[in-house]
C-alpha cells in the first residue's frame, strides 16, 4: 500500500494532531505515503465560490503531480476528498474539458491523463488494510468507549460520486469502530452538517446545528465521537463551548480524529496522539480504555 | 409479509402523533405508494396523502422513506424492505404536519414567491421570438427540472437549523432566472439573494443534490449564484470570507485560517471570538500567522492569471 499523501492544509495546521497521528498510523499499519508538499488547497469549497474552473485547474495541478509519482491520492479530510475527487471525475467523464485543463497545466509543465483515484483513509482502512487484520492488532480494550462517528457530509453524499458507501447508510466507520473493539453509537446526526461552512456567516445557525448532532448523539448513549474531517472537528471540538451556549446546556462529548482512534486501539501512546490539543479534553473517557495486555502494551510505548 | 409502519396525526382528534403499523405482501415492483393506496382503500380510509400523478412529474407524493425525502410514487418498495426489515413512511421535515403524511408546504411556497419566480425581462421586447444561444440554455440544465416536491427543503440542514434560510428549492428557483438570458433583473437578484438567509446561508452538506428525484442540482445552482455575486462585486459576509480565504490561497498556495478568521471577522468579530481564541492558544493550536508558500506558488499565481485571462475573453463557461 502506497499512497500520494494530501493532508488538507488544517490537518497541518490547527488541527496538526490529524496529520502527526495520520504518520504513526500509516507506519504501523503498512501504509507507505508519499507526501505532496507542493500541493494546493484543494479549495475547500471557498475557492470554488470564487473561480471555480481555478479550483478545477489547481486539483488536476495536485492529480498530476500524483500521476507523476504513479500513485493514488489519499486524503485525511472529507472536503478534501470531495472537492479533489469532484474535479477528478469531472475531467475523467469530460475528454473536452480535460483537454482544455491540460492547455492550462501545460503552460506550468504538467499534464493529467486522468489515471488517478482519490480515497479518504476510512476507506483504505476498511478496503485495503482490512477490518480483520485491524481487529487482529487491536491491543487496547476499548469496549467501554461508545463511539459516535461523524463523517463530514462531503464524504458520504453524493452517492453517484463516492463509489464505496451508501448515503442513507453509512457503515464504513461503524464497522470500523467495531473492529477496533468500540461500541459503535447509531444516530441521524452522524451524516449532517456539521455547520462549520457557515460558522463565519450564520454562527447562530451553525451552532444549533453543531450542538444539535452532539446531543442527540449524546442521548444515543456516546461518550466520545470520532470525526473523518478537521474541519467538523473544529466546529465540534473548538466552537463546543458556542454551541454549549447555543443550545443553554452542557455538551462536553470529547472528539478525536480518525487515525487517532485507530492509533489508540493498535497501543500507540495517547502523549504521541497529541490527545492533549483538544479544546474538550478526552482525559477522563480515555480512563476507560485499558491495554489488552500489559506486556504487549508496555513493548509498544 | 413486510411491516409498513406509518406515521400517524390528526389534530382534530386531539390526539399525540403516533404510528400504525400494517403487515402487508410486498411484491416485486411495487412502491411505496402503491402500498399507501392498498392501505387507503382496503385497512383504514383514514390514512391520508398527497398523490396525483403517479409517474414522478406532478411532484405532490413526496415524503419520509426510511430516513429519506423522496417521491413514493417511484420508491420501489421491496428493496428497503430487505435492507431495512421493514418500511418507515412519515412525512416530509422541515415543515408542519397538517394530518398523517400530508405535510404543510406553505412556507415552501412562500420562499419560492420570495425570490420572484417570474421572468423579469428588458423594457424593449425583441421583435419576433427571443433567440436564446445553446451556451446560455446549457445554464439551466441544473434546474429547469424541478417539480417542486418539496424533497430537498426536507432534507436541507440548514434549514433544520434556520427556518428563515431560503432553502434550496426556492434558490434552485432563483437561478433558473438568474441564468436566463431573457431576464434583465440578474444583478439585483444577486444583490437581493445576497442577503442574510439568502445563498451565503447554504452549508454545501450535499442532501438537496442527494436526494432531488429530478437530478436538479440546487447546491451547484446556489454555488454558481455565488461565484456571480461575487465577479459581480455584491458585498455580503459570506463573499468577504469566500474571497479572504482565496486570497490567503493565492499567497502561499494553501488556506492561511489565521488571516482568513481576520479579515473574515474584522476586529469586533475577533473581539467576540476571544473566548475561544485563549483557549485554542493554551492547547497549541492557534493557527500559524505567516503561511510558508508552498514551492510552486509561482505556478499557481500563473495558473490563476491564465483561467482569469480564459475567462474574460470568454473560452470557459
Amino acid at each position: 500500500m502506497k499512497y500520494a499523501y494530501f493532508p488538507g492544509c488544517v490537518g497541518q495546521d490547527s488541527c496538526s494532531e490529524l496529520d502527526a497521528s495520520t504518520k504513526l498510523i500509516a507506519e504501523e499499519l503498512g501504509i507507505e505515503l508519499v507526501e505532496l508538499t507542493d500541493a494546493t488547497c484543494s479549495g475547500a469549497g471557498f475557492v470554488q465560490d470564487v473561480d471555480y474552473d481555478l479550483s478545477r485547474v489547481l486539483n488536476a495541478r495536485t492529480l498530476a503531480m500524483a500521476e507523476r509519482l504513479g500513485l493514488d491520492v489519499l486524503t485525511v479530510c472529507s472536503t478534501c476528498q470531495f472537492n479533489l475527487d469532484r474535479a477528478n471525475q469531472e475531467l475523467k467523464s469530460d475528454a473536452k474539458l480535460l483537454a482544455e485543463t491540460n492547455a492550462v497545466l501545460a503552460e506550468v509543465g504538467l499534464r493529467y491523463a486522468g489515471g488517478v483515484e482519490v480515497k479518504h483513509l476510512l476507506w483504505v482502512l476498511v478496503n485495503e488494510v482490512g477490518l480483520a487484520n485491524l481487529r487482529r492488532r487491536v491491543k487496547v480494550d476499548l469496549s467501554d468507549l461508545n463511539v459516535a462517528s461523524f463523517y463530514g457530509c462531503q464524504l458520504i453524499r453524493p452517492g453517484t460520486l463516492h463509489q464505496y458507501d451508501d448515503p442513507d447508510r453509512p457503515q464504513y466507520f461503524e464497522k470500523l469502530i467495531e473492529a477496533l473493539g468500540g461500541k459503535p453509537v447509531d444516530y441521524e446526526g452522524r451524516k449532517k452538517c456539521c455547520g462549520f461552512p457557515i460558522t463565519f456567516v450564520n454562527e447562530n445557525a451553525s451552532m444549533t446545528m453543531n450542538a444539535n448532532n452532539m446531543l442527540e448523539a449524546k442521548e444515543h448513549g456516546a461518550n466520545l465521537m470520532a470525526t473523518s474531517c478537521p474541519l467538523c472537528h473544529i466546529n465540534l471540538d473548538m466552537y463546543q463551548g458556542r454551541a454549549e451556549k447555543v443550545a443553554g446546556r452542557r455538551i462536553d462529548l470529547p472528539i478525536l480524529h480518525l487515525p487517532q482512534l485507530v492509533g489508540l486501539a493498535i497501543g500507540i501512546d495517547p502523549a504521541r496522539l497529541r490527545m492533549k490539543r483538544h479544546l474538550v479534553s478526552p482525559k477522563e473517557v480515555l480512563r476507560k480504555v485499558a491495554p489488552k495486555d500489559p506486556v504487549a502494551t508496555n513493548a509498544g510505548s | 409479509m413486510a411491516t409498513i409502519k406509518v406515521y400517524r396525526y390528526d389534530p382534530e382528534e386531539g390526539k399525540k402523533a403516533h404510528y400504525d403499523t400494517w403487515d402487508i405482501d410486498v411484491k416485486p415492483g411495487e412502491t411505496v405508494l402503491d402500498l399507501l393506496h392498498q392501505i387507503h382503500y382496503f385497512q383504514d380510509p383514514s390514512l391520508s396523502f398527497r398523490r396525483s400523478c403517479r409517474s414522478a412529474i406532478c411532484g405532490s407524493c413526496a415524503m419520509n422513506i426510511n430516513g429519506r425525502t423522496g417521491l413514493s410514487c417511484n420508491t420501489q418498495a421491496k428493496p428497503l424492505v430487505d435492507r431495512d426489515g421493514l418500511l418507515l413512511v412519515e412525512p416530509m421535515k422541515n415543515m408542519p404536519v397538517l394530518k398523517d403524511l400530508v405535510a404543510d408546504m406553505g412556507e415552501f411556497w412562500k420562499a419560492v414567491y420570495d425570490i420572484q419566480p417570474y421572468l423579469q425581462p428588458t423594457a424593449q421586447a425583441p421583435k419576433g421570438p427571443y433567440i436564446v444561444p445553446k451556451q446560455r440554455m446549457d445554464l439551466l440544465k441544473i434546474a429547469q427540472d424541478c417539480i417542486m416536491c418539496g424533497s430537498c427543503l426536507s432534507e436541507c440542514t440548514s434549514r433544520e437549523a434556520n427556518p428563515a434560510y431560503l432553502g434550496p428549492a426556492a434558490l434552485v428557483k432563483a437561478y433558473r432566472f438568474v441564468a436566463d438570458a431573457r431576464d434583465a433583473a440578474a444583478s439585483e437578484r444577486l444583490q437581493s439573494y445576497s442577503e442574510p438567509n439568502g445563498i451565503w446561508d447554504c452549508d454545501t452538506c450535499l442532501y438537496c443534490n442527494e436526494v432531488c428525484p429530478m437530478q436538479v442540482k440546487p447546491m451547484d445552482a446556489i454555488m454558481r449564484m455565488r461565484e456571480m455575486a461575487i465577479e459581480a462585486g455584491i458585498p455580503s459576509q459570506g463573499a468577504k470570507h469566500a474571497l479572504a480565504f482565496y486570497e490567503t490561497v493565492m499567497e502561499s498556495g494553501k488556506l492561511n485560517e489565521f488571516k482568513t478568521a481576520n479579515e473574515s471577522l474584522g476586529l469586533g468579530g475577533i473581539v467576540g471570538q476571544s473566548s475561544i481564541a485563549a483557549k485554542v492558544v493554551l492547547h497549541g493550536k492557534a493557527p500559524e500567522i505567516r503561511k510558508k508558500p508552498i514551492e510552486g506558488i509561482e505556478d499557481v499565481r500563473k495558473l490563476a492569471e491564465i483561467v482569469q485571462r480564459k475567462k474574460r475573453k470568454g473560452v470557459t463557461k
